[in-house]
């Protein structure tokens, strides 16, 4: 859990960061295509971290991907297949090669890494053969219908947040039935969970309510096609053209309710602050001065042409790394003020709750809630659409929670990924077990090629895919798997993919030249990792101490 | 053998070590002569290994003092150790078998020469001291390659290189055959006429009777008694080491034992495929299977519950023959088994302790064929908490924080709530405190009152002498005997587990 909230706020931190730079991150062109992408990352980081948690690793993604890209449009273009079976076969490639890997990992008791390895290779190469290194597409004959599997539309974001809220409204509920059968169980965890429901039934009808008023003023929604047809259902009476207030009703609304803001930080003041007021008003004052900093650091640097003294121009535009001094002191100072008001904020926030206890954790995560809706009703979320990768990643990643979470398979996953031996001396077919991974992981890729395939329309057999592997690895790795085994959870993957995502966005919209690309994802990983380990580290010093 | 006027060459006062809940060396002594062999014997958990552990270096004992030639001396790392001559041999062999002799022999201390590693002078140092074990071999032979006797002789050697006067050898036997121990023993009496001194420990007491000068004995951490040359006999060393009145500890009514449960005929290991085992164990009867380290017990629990594979013959549970390719089958069997090595076999240890106890009887919950069935798993986890007293704050608690004893327990949490017909414990009550042992003990009574069969291996003889109805005693892979409650004695157990009946 810890984990997943670290990630979060590094995603939250480097969004927020990059619009401060940059506005267009959050036009909602540039939003559906991060969105589009992580869902892709996703997908084959959820299937990969599948075999991260046995202890294992698959190298052989990306070509994986690239063959799915070279034998799909061969039967549907060239050989005239149908869309049903080309799916299939691809499908049953995919999955003869996880079976292929899982048998030599388990059978022949060979390393991961060298059969993944030379899975690698040896799907590039077969790639490259049957194509004959030719750039195989779709045309536009499949436009309307199979492509929009990966560049179709299918509904607003305001449909998907009605959605999401009548899930949430409804699991909270059900979790708060669940735990007052329970709540006699009187320790510290039961009344968090019984708080936690509450919280939930309020954000889930906060969703509903957000995500309604604009479902009923409605969106043009343009995926005809015979497959993709999510969320373009037309209710009579509810227009599916853009209302003229449809967007600026729901922003409105956010804003009003990100107010909320402003109870939650009285009570922190109030409530915590008469109690002990020293731990509270410190993070309160220097949560303060880095808001100020960040405003500064927007606001003013932003104007470097104007900052004179004594007659001289206080910054130079002299070319320094690539672009310019200005630029470049801009970045720093955005982010580093940014950096110091989230741990200011987690400063207080570890505060409130060692003060009041778990008791503090529903306001504050109200609290958290109405900043996070104040923030997004800056951005014009209201225009964006769904692409329907997104939608097929949040299919996969229920599928792989309820599998991870709610199955003995997913317990014996992890169970073997933490001491095999043990698994086994209870019972559990671990073979077994590490086979379905790598099927479930070659699956993934699978799947994420096909998607990946009709996205590009052009599949050049050489390159296609390449490295892939190693971006769902590090997005797995970034979620909080461990390489170690026994440990990672779904959502963590899908926020790692994000992460990777917007960081790769980031890079080029507020002008680090694009070279340094690699090399900055590289250090963010690593210091993601870093941060976790010594984390880790400090924990278990004080368990020991 | 020595001068008496002669200060003794090392010698131990009043050490102590204690262990999170556990008192490893309470106040003992210890006293080496120059070119003498001391033996140093004991039960398992006696303090044997801490004591030579604090010599060697590898840790400081809370109190005491050390001297050396008289002189007080801190032994603070093995470094220390070793520019004192004061080296230890672990039990098992630390060679790196892909580099060669001469090059393990001179691990981490290597001589240079312009900077780079000076061959030359390895080779002939190392033939030096090789000669010095009667190791006949080029120290440019790999390590690997040698048999495991021959290991251990350049282990010696190793040690000997860095001038040691004390050798410390941790059951330098255990794994040897009989011709490797012969030479093994050549060499100890060709150190002690050059003047090394060396310290001893072993569990087979004929060895000790032909080697040692003297024998020191310890018992529950404590100093039991001292023998010199001539009081060197089996039984004088038998009775220092018991010492105790066993039969308080383990209070305890002898069972009326059922109808035959477990039948195992014929049993090929694939450690030992040459030799066959065949027992009974009946419904409410404990049975305690005894035996040196290396016997074969674990190995016979590990394919009795199919994780090893079976190479031949019949195992019947309630008279009906089981087939056994896998854990899985055993459980279905109504088999359990609580492994020696909790950490590494038992427990996931990063899991909390509710995913622990429900690991096995996941399978027997689950809903619609695939979903964990929460309810039960917590019912199940807060039942074995109460039942077994396992001591955690909550289900929750990841088993890595839990003492050993309850950490134990968890493991026999996992297995009571399948209910097993038969009980394997290999090692049940290795490393954990007194408390947590009497627990378990008693639990195995009841569990025995309810008609189950349990099959028990330990290597404290008053485990065995305490717990077991019957007895079954192995040496190298074989069943040398069977006792029964009224044949039990230390003595017999241990002339079984010497293999004393081929002799006889």
């Amino acid at each position: 859990m810890n984990k997943i909230l670290g990630i979060l706020l590094l995603l939250v931190f480097v969004c927020v960061g990059t619009t401060l730079l940059n506005d267009a991150f959050v036009e909602s062109f540039n939003m559906q295509n991060i969105v589009r992408y992580s869902a892709f990352y996703g997908i084959i980081g959820i299937g990969v971290a599948m075999v991260i948690i046995t202890g294992g690793i698959d190298l052989s993604i990306g070509s994986v991907i690239g063959l799915v890209g070279c034998v799909l449009p061969m039967l549907l273009v060239d050989n005239g297949w149908s869309v049903p079976a080309s799916l299939a076969a691809v499908m049953l490639l995919a999955l003869i090669i996880g079976l292929t890997h899982g048998l030599l990992i388990t059978k022949m008791r060979l390393q991961p890494f060298i059969v993944t390895l030379c899975g690698l290779l040896v799907y590039r190469g077969l790639a490259r053969w049957i194509t004959s290194d030719q750039t195989k597409g779709f045309g536009s004959e499949f436009n309307d219908s199979l492509r929009l599997l990966a560049i179709g539309k299918p509904c607003s974001v305001a449909f998907l947040t009605l959605l999401a809220g009548i899930g949430v409204t409804l699991g909270s509920g059900w979790q708060l039935m669940r735990s007052r059968r329970t709540i006699d169980v009187t320790t510290e965890g039961s009344t968090a969970r019984w708080h936690l429901p509450t919280v939930g039934i309020i954000l889930g009808l906060l969703l509903i309510v957000i995500g309604g008023s604009r479902f009923a003023h409605g969106y043009e929604i343009n995926a005809g096609g015979t497959l993709v047809s999510l969320g373009s259902i037309d209710i009579p009476g509810w227009s599916t053209r853009v209302h003229p207030d449809g967007v600026e009703l729901p922003r409105q609304f956010m804003l009003w309710a990100g107010l909320g803001v402003i109870p939650g930080v009285l009570w922190l003041m109030v409530v915590l602050g008469g109690r002990n007021p020293r731990s509270i008003v410190l993070p309160l004052v220097l949560v303060g001065v880095a808001a100020g900093l960040v405003w500064g650091a927007t606001w003013l640097v932003d104007r470097p042409d104007d900052w004179f003294w004594k007659g001289k121009k206080l910054v130079d535009d002299t070319s320094w790394w690539g672009g310019n001094w200005a630029r470049t002191w801009r970045i720093v100072a955005v982010f580093s003020s940014l950096g110091l008001l989230m741990a200011s904020l987690a400063w207080l926030g570890q505060q409130a709750v060692r003060i009041a206890g778990t008791a503090a954790t529903a306001p504050l995560l109200l609290t958290t809630s109405c900043a996070i809706l104040w923030l997004l009703s800056q951005t014009p979320l209201g225009e964006t659409l769904v692409p329907a990768p997104f939608i097929v990643l949040m299919l996969m990643a229920f599928a792989a929670s309820i599998f991870l979470n709610q199955t003995i398979y997913g317990r014996y996953l992890l169970a073997l990924g933490n001491n095999e031996e043990a698994a086994r001396f209870s019972g559990i077919n671990t073979d077994r077990m590490i086979l379905l991974a790598y099927v479930l992981c070659s699956l993934a890729a699978g799947l994420g090629g096909i998607l990946f395939a009709l996205d590009t329309n052009s599949i050049q057999p050489a390159s296609h895919g390449n490295f892939y592997e190693l971006y769902a690895i590090a997005a797995a790795v970034l979620g909080g798997c461990s390489l170690r085994g026994g440990e990672g959870t779904i959502l963590g993957v899908v926020i790692g993919a994000a992460v990777m995502r917007v960081l790769y966005n980031s890079i080029n919209l507020i002008g680090i030249p694009s070279q340094l690309e690699f090399a900055i994802i590289g250090l963010v990983i690593l210091l993601g990792v870093v941060a976790d380990e010594m984390v880790k580290r400090i924990a278990s010093r004080q368990q020991s101490s | 053998m020595t001068s008496v006027t002669e200060s003794p060459l090392l010698s131990v006062h009043r050490a102590c070590k204690s262990f999170p809940g556990v008192r490893a060396l309470h106040e003992v002594d210890l006293t080496l002569n120059k070119g003498e062999v001391l033996a140093v014997i004991g039960e398992n958990g006696a303090g044997k290994s801490t004591l030579m552990k604090i010599l060697a270096g590898v840790q400081l004992p809370d109190s005491g003092d050390i001297r050396l030639d008289g002189t007080p001396i801190v032994i603070d790392s093995v470094q220390t150790a070793l520019s004192h001559g004061i080296a230890l041999i672990h039990q098992e062999l630390n060679l790196s078998g892909n580099l060669d002799v001469g090059a393990n022999i001179f691990l981490g201390r290597e001589p240079r020469r312009f900077g780079l590693i000076d061959k030359q002078r390895i080779r002939e140092e190392s033939k030096q001291v090789l000669s010095l074990v009667g190791l006949d071999v080029s120290p440019d032979t790999l390590a690997g390659s040698l048999s495991i006797g021959r290991q251990q002789l350049v282990e010696i050697a190793k040690a000997l290189s860095t001038d040691a006067r004390v050798l410390i050898m941790d059951e330098p036997t255990s794994s040897l055959s009989h011709g490797e121990s012969e030479r093994l023993f050549e060499v100890i009496r060709d150190l002690r006429r050059r003047g090394v001194s060396i310290i001893y420990i072993s569990h087979r007491l004929g060895e000790v009777k032909d080697l040692a000068d003297s024998v020191c004995v310890l018992r529950d951490g404590e100093n039991a008694g001292e023998l010199g040359h001539d009081e060197i006999t089996h039984d004088s060393m038998v009775r220092l080491m018991v010492g105790r009145d066993v039969s308080q500890f383990y209070a305890r009514q002898p069972h009326k034992p059922g109808a035959s449960l477990l039948e195992v005929a014929g049993l090929r290991t694939s450690t030992y495929p040459s030799e066959e085992l065949s027992f009974t164990v009946r419904a409410g009867e404990i049975v305690g299977v005894a035996g040196l380290v290396g016997a074969g017990r674990t190995e016979m629990l590990r394919t009795l519950f199919g994780v090893d594979p079976m190479l031949a013959g019949t195992i019947r549970v309630d008279g009906q023959p089981i087939a056994l390719h896998s854990p899985r089958d055993a459980i279905n069997a109504g088999l359990a088994l609580v492994p020696e090595d909790r950490k590494a076999e038992g427990l996931v240890i990063d899991m909390p302790v509710r995913s622990n106890v429900s690991l096995a009887s996941l399978r027997r919950h689950r809903r619609l064929g695939v979903f964990r069935n929460e309810s039960a798993e917590r019912s199940d986890t807060s039942a074995m908490i109460d039942k077994l007293n396992i001591k955690t704050p909550s289900a929750e608690q990841i088993a890595r924080l839990l003492s050993g004893g309850n950490q134990q327990k968890v493991v026999l949490g996992k297995w009571l709530t399948m209910s097993p017909r038969v009980l394997f414990l290999d090692e049940p009550t290795r490393g954990i405190d007194v408390g947590a042992k009497q627990e378990i003990y008693s639990l195995m009574e009841t569990l025995a009152e309810q008609g189950v069969a349990v099959l028990f291996v330990s290597s404290e003889m008053e485990e065995i002498l305490g717990m077991a109805d019957r007895a079954l005693v192995m040496h190298e892979g074989r069943i040398t005997g069977e006792l029964t409650r009224e044949q039990l004695s230390e003595e017999a157990v241990m002339h079984l587990a010497t293999g004393g009946a081929d002799a006889a």
